[in-house]
This record gives structure tokens, C-alpha cells and sequence, in this order.
């Protein structure tokens, strides 16, 4: 009888009702990890080897043609499974529908995903910031190099666990030129 | 090989066949028509740009790292700092996603206010790109008429507020403060005449040879291409794709304005600046509406766990002073989840993707600029035209480089 309850609560949520996951589940299945609806917005949780295809079908299938973010996510804090997601955020202007992909990097020492640039080619400067900023490195980037922080800088600075108790700042010391006098009190 | 044919036989022995490389041009960061701290990588053909790699960073302040460390109260000043020239569309996107993650509704009149301070935003912030687009092509005079106009709005918000720009005037639950007893009047002084205004600018560079001449058919893009790079806002209207936030997705109670979204065509410089100049009457539109149907009533959420009581009520409510106390200290708590909100500010689509632990703090703020998008899709704009052009492209995605870097 519980279970019974559980089940026809599950089926009236409203992220199963909703059509494009509907379609996503009907073709990538096990893929798609888990779906949730928070204050009428819907993210769907996708296996991180489906993207680039799953990326394509909603694209190409359902009508997503805009790319708002691709934001990285640092979750040390949070519990979750996996410490890295990257969260992409879709919008169909014909239905004005929006939809949220939250991809899950499963290494948490080298964060890794596929790039969608192929499919979004306005992705390439989000990837950049979201490797820059978290440390997730996009495979198949066309220049995944860092865009915010100065060349050299080391870390990642939206990380957690990044120190923002102090920075280190160079100096450069020139020594008295010979035959100039000394600067005295 | 046109220049081959004309030389001797005598030069071409000794000179051997022409060969043209192409030459990199660094524009920026210092360079006035990059609005701000933005630096250029061209690569040129004589004089033909046929690369273009934007670099950015001069700005970066980590706003958003700042903003996990602070009560969802005093990162709300921050928001401002982002897009300067449109404070105001920054702080309602803000509190229109903290409101969200509460699940937490504002009185009618609180939202009218904030649609008609908005759209007095969106004219302003469009008053300093006509007046900078302009000031690059040469056209000095529509600057100082754009500032004239301008001055007035910023003089209002000043007033309302405390501050010219930085006005953090919108709050979780409300605004800031009371709107000063005249302000429905100065508000409705300054849009009597703007109309009249927007013509005399139009007077200066619609039909001005000159102008037309720098600007049509200068640095298209097609609407699909435009869609693709993730423009959004006025430069994907002009395009001709018709997408605004406002209509389509109406939050703060856009639903209730009656307005029109300009759409261009060619989506070149000039229907960008079209598509602008139109944006400005019909926001004119919605301030008239917004001030002659200023419902009265509350204009604060009484939610007390999140909008601080009057200052008053302190002095004879021992629980309103404990919730004083409680707000500004400890601040409240969001439940967990994730929201991403989005608004139509003047530059497009500005969002704020915002992950809630439960604490008093976000755990995480990702803003997504309009800026940011539409100028990466720049080298796309620019390809093959000249460096010339160039800069009327940058001037005609008006971007703003403290949002784009945050």
C-alpha cells in the first residue's frame, strides 16, 4: 500500500510530466540520472558520456537552440556525490521554455567533461570561464585557456578550498645604481 | 596579382612575386572606443580584419566569489558594481531570484515601482550607449544632448535612493525606502518631454548621411548565427528574432504593460541603433502606464523573517526589534535549491543562477551578463569588415566590461 502511494506521488511530480524529459528519458534512459522541479524550474541530472549527443537532440529535436551559461559548480560543501558539476542552462525562445542540464564530472581530482561547442559554438567563452574558475577541463575545446584570472595565476578561485586569506603579491627590487649616493636619513 | 601585371618585367626579376602577410593589431585595453578595459587581437589583411580575439580579465573583481561570503542582504550592494550603467535591472534580478528561492511574493505597487525605476534604467543606460556610439563615429554632438537627459534620471534615482548609480534601491521583499513625496511628479516632468528628445536625436543621425553611411549594412549577423552565439537583447531583435523576456517569460508584472518589441531586419549597426532608439519610446510607454495606474497599498513584503519592520516599530515592539536584530546580524535562511532567474536587462538576457545551502549565505552566484555572450560573438561580427568598422560594431553591441569580468 505504501509503495502504491509512493509510486502515484512520483508520477504526478511535475518534472516527469515535463515533455523534454519525458523525451530524454524515452531516449537516453539510464543516462538521465535524475530529473527535479524546484519553484517551477526543472534541471534534469545527465551522465556526463551522454552529453555531447544529448546536447545535440535537444538542440537539433526539441527546440533549445540558445545557450544562456555553462556555469562549473564547486560542491566540497554540499551533499552530493560527485564534487564538480557543470550546470547548462537551455532556452527554447519558440515554447519560451527553459531547461537546466546539471552534468556531474566523475573524477573529483580531474574534473573532465566533453565540450559542446559543436553544438553551441557560443559555449567556447563559458567553458573558458567555468575552467578557469572551478578547474574543469573541457575536452574538445577549441582554446581552453583562462579568461578572467592573469596568465600564471595558479588554482582555480571559485574552488572551495581555494585560500582567499592572502594573495601573493610580487615585488621587484632594483638595486642603488653604482656611483649615486646612498639615500641616508 | 593585379599589382604583378602592372610592374616591368625588369621588377619583377629583381623583386621577385609580392607576398602580403597578414599583420597583428593590438586594440585596447586603454583604447577609448573599447568602452572600458577591453583588448582586441586582429589579425589584418591590409586593411580587413579577418581574425578578432576579444581578451578579458582587466576587470575582474570576483563578485561572485565576494557574494558567498556575505548574508544574501549585503550581496545585494554588489550586484549593482556588475553593469554599472543599469544598477538597477541588476538589483531586481537579484532579489527576483532570492524572492524565487524564498517563494515569496512582493505587493502590486511594489512591483509597479520597480517596473517603472527599470525602465527609467533602461532608457538611461541607452542614453550613454547612443551618446558613446555616437562619440565613435564622430557624431560629438548627440553625446552631450544624450547626457543632458540622462542627468535628469540619475538625478532621480539619486534622490529616491541616496546614490546616482550605485543604488541598491530594490530589497528582498521591497525597496530600499519609501519613493520621496515628488518623486511621481519628476518622474512624470522628465517623460513629458523625453519623446520630443528621442526625435532630436533622431533628427542628429537617422537620416544623416554620414552616420548612414558608417552604419548600413555594416557588421551583420543573421539571426540564426545570432542565436547560436547566445546574443540576446536589443542585438538579437535587430536581427530579427523576436525574443523579449518581457513578453515572453513576464516577470515583476510585465504582463500587466501594455508595449511593443522592435524587431530590426538586416541585424547590421544600424538596425541595432534602430531597434534601440525604439526600445526607448516604448519604454517611455510603460513608465506613463506605470505612473498613471500606480496602484496603492503596501509597498513592502510584511514577511518578518525577511524584510526588516519599520524603523518605528522599535521603539514600542519588542518582536519586531528581536527581528531587526536577527536580520541584520544573522540574516535569514533560504531553503536549499537551485534557481536560475532571468530578466530582460538593456543589454539582453542578465541571470542569476543561484544555489542555496539553507544557511544564510549562497552557497553559489553565477551571473549570467549579456555582455558576456554577445561579445564573443564578436569575432563572428567582424569578420572580413574593416578596422574602422570594427569599432562601430563594438559601440553597437554596447557592452559593459563590469559585468563581462565581474
Amino acid at each position: 500500500m505504501i509503495e502504491e502511494t509512493q509510486e502515484s506521488a512520483q508520477a504526478a511530480r511535475p518534472e516527469d510530466a515535463d515533455p523534454d524529459v519525458q523525451a530524454l528519458r524515452a531516449r537516453f534512459g539510464g543516462a538521465v540520472l535524475a530529473a527535479r522541479e524546484h519553484r517551477g524550474q526543472i534541471a534534469v541530472e545527465l551522465a556526463s558520456s551522454a552529453l555531447p549527443e544529448a546536447a545535440r537532440f535537444l538542440r537539433d529535436e526539441r527546440g533549445f537552440k540558445l545557450l544562456s551559461y555553462v556555469a562549473g559548480v564547486d560542491r566540497l560543501e554540499l551533499p552530493e556525490e560527485h564534487r564538480f558539476k557543470a550546470s547548462y542552462a537551455l532556452l527554447d525562445m519558440a515554447r519560451a521554455k527553459r531547461l537546466r542540464l546539471d552534468v556531474p564530472c566523475e573524477d573529483d581530482l580531474e574534473p573532465r567533461l566533453p565540450s559542446v561547442t559543436s553544438v553551441w559554438p557560443g559555449a567556447a567563452s563559458h567553458e573558458a570561464e567555468a575552467y578557469d574558475l572551478v578547474g574543469i577541463v573541457f575536452d574538445g575545446h577549441p582554446d581552453l585557456q583562462r579568461i578572467l584570472t592573469p596568465e600564471g595565476m595558479e588554482g582555480h578561485p571559485h574552488r572551495k578550498d581555494f585560500d582567499v586569506s592572502a594573495e601573493p603579491v610580487e615585488f621587484t627590487f632594483r638595486e642603488t645604481p653604482k656611483g649615486k649616493p646612498e639615500a641616508k636619513e | 596579382m593585379a599589382q604583378e601585371t602592372r610592374r616591368s618585367p625588369l621588377d619583377s626579376d629583381l623583386l621577385g612575386p609580392i607576398r602580403t602577410e597578414s599583420l597583428t593589431l593590438n586594440m585596447g585595453p586603454q583604447h577609448p572606443s573599447t568602452h572600458g578595459v577591453l583588448r582586441l587581437v586582429l589579425e589584418m589583411e591590409g586593411e580587413t580584419a579577418i581574425s578578432c580575439k576579444p581578451v578579458i580579465g582587466y576587470l575582474h573583481t570576483g563578485i561572485e566569489k565576494n557574494m558567498e561570503v556575505k548574508t544574501y542582504n549585503k550581496a545585494l550592494p554588489m550586484t549593482d558594481r556588475m553593469d554599472y550603467l543599469a544598477p538597477l535591472s541588476n538589483n531586481l534580478g537579484y532579489v527576483l531570484a532570492v524572492e524565487r528561492l524564498l517563494g515569496m511574493e512582493v505587493p502590486r505597487r511594489c512591483r509597479w515601482l520597480r517596473v517603472l525605476l527599470t525602465e527609467l534604467t533602461r532608457i538611461q543606460s541607452h542614453l550613454v550607449w547612443l551618446g558613446t556610439h555616437g562619440l565613435d563615429l564622430g557624431a560629438m554632438t548627440v553625446f552631450l544632448y544624450c547626457f543632458r537627459e540622462r542627468e535628469v534620471i540619475l538625478k532621480i534615482f539619486e534622490k529616491v535612493s541616496g546614490v546616482r548609480m550605485m543604488t541598491s534601491y530594490f530589497r528582498v521583499g521591497g525597496v530600499a525606502r519609501k519613493p520621496y513625496p515628488e518623486f511621481f511628479d519628476d518622474c512624470r516632468r522628465f517623460l513629458s518631454t523625453f519623446p520630443d528628445r528621442v526625435d532630436e536625436y533622431e533628427e542628429l543621425l537617422t537620416d544623416n548621411p554620414i552616420y548612414r553611411r558608417r552604419t548600413e549594412g555594416v557588421c551583420p549577423i543573421s539571426g540564426e548565427a545570432a542565436v547560436a552565439w547566445g546574443i540576446t537583447g536589443p542585438c538579437l531583435r535587430a536581427s530579427g528574432v523576436d525574443y523579449d523576456i518581457r513578453k515572453r517569460e513576464p516577470y515583476c508584472g510585465y504582463e500587466e504593460f501594455d508595449f511593443e518589441v522592435p524587431l530590426g531586419r538586416n541585424g547590421d549597426v544600424l538596425d541595432r541603433y534602430r531597434v534601440r532608439i525604439a526600445e526607448m519610446r516604448q519604454s517611455h510607454r510603460i513608465c506613463m502606464q506605470a505612473l498613471d495606474g500606480m496602484p496603492e497599498g503596501p509597498l513592502m513584503s510584511d514577511d518578518r523573517k525577511v524584510v526588516p519592520p519599520p524603523k518605528e516599530q522599535l521603539a514600542y515592539d519588542m518582536e519586531a526589534l528581536i527581528h531587526h536584530f536577527k536580520i541584520f546580524t544573522e540574516g535569514y535562511h533560504v531553503p536549499a535549491g537551485e534557481v536560475y532567474q532571468v530578466i530582460e536587462s538593456p543589454r539582453g538576457e542578465l541571470g542569476y543562477y543561484i544555489i542555496s545551502d539553507g544557511s544564510p549565505k549562497p552557497y553559489k552566484v553565477k551571473v549570467r551578463a549579456p555582455s558576456f555572450s554577445n561579445l564573443f560573438a564578436l569575432p563572428e561580427i567582424v569578420r572580413g569588415s574593416l578596422v574602422g568598422d570594427v569599432v562601430a560594431a563594438i559601440g553597437s553591441l554596447d557592452i559593459v566590461l563590469g559585468e563581462i569580468d565581474r
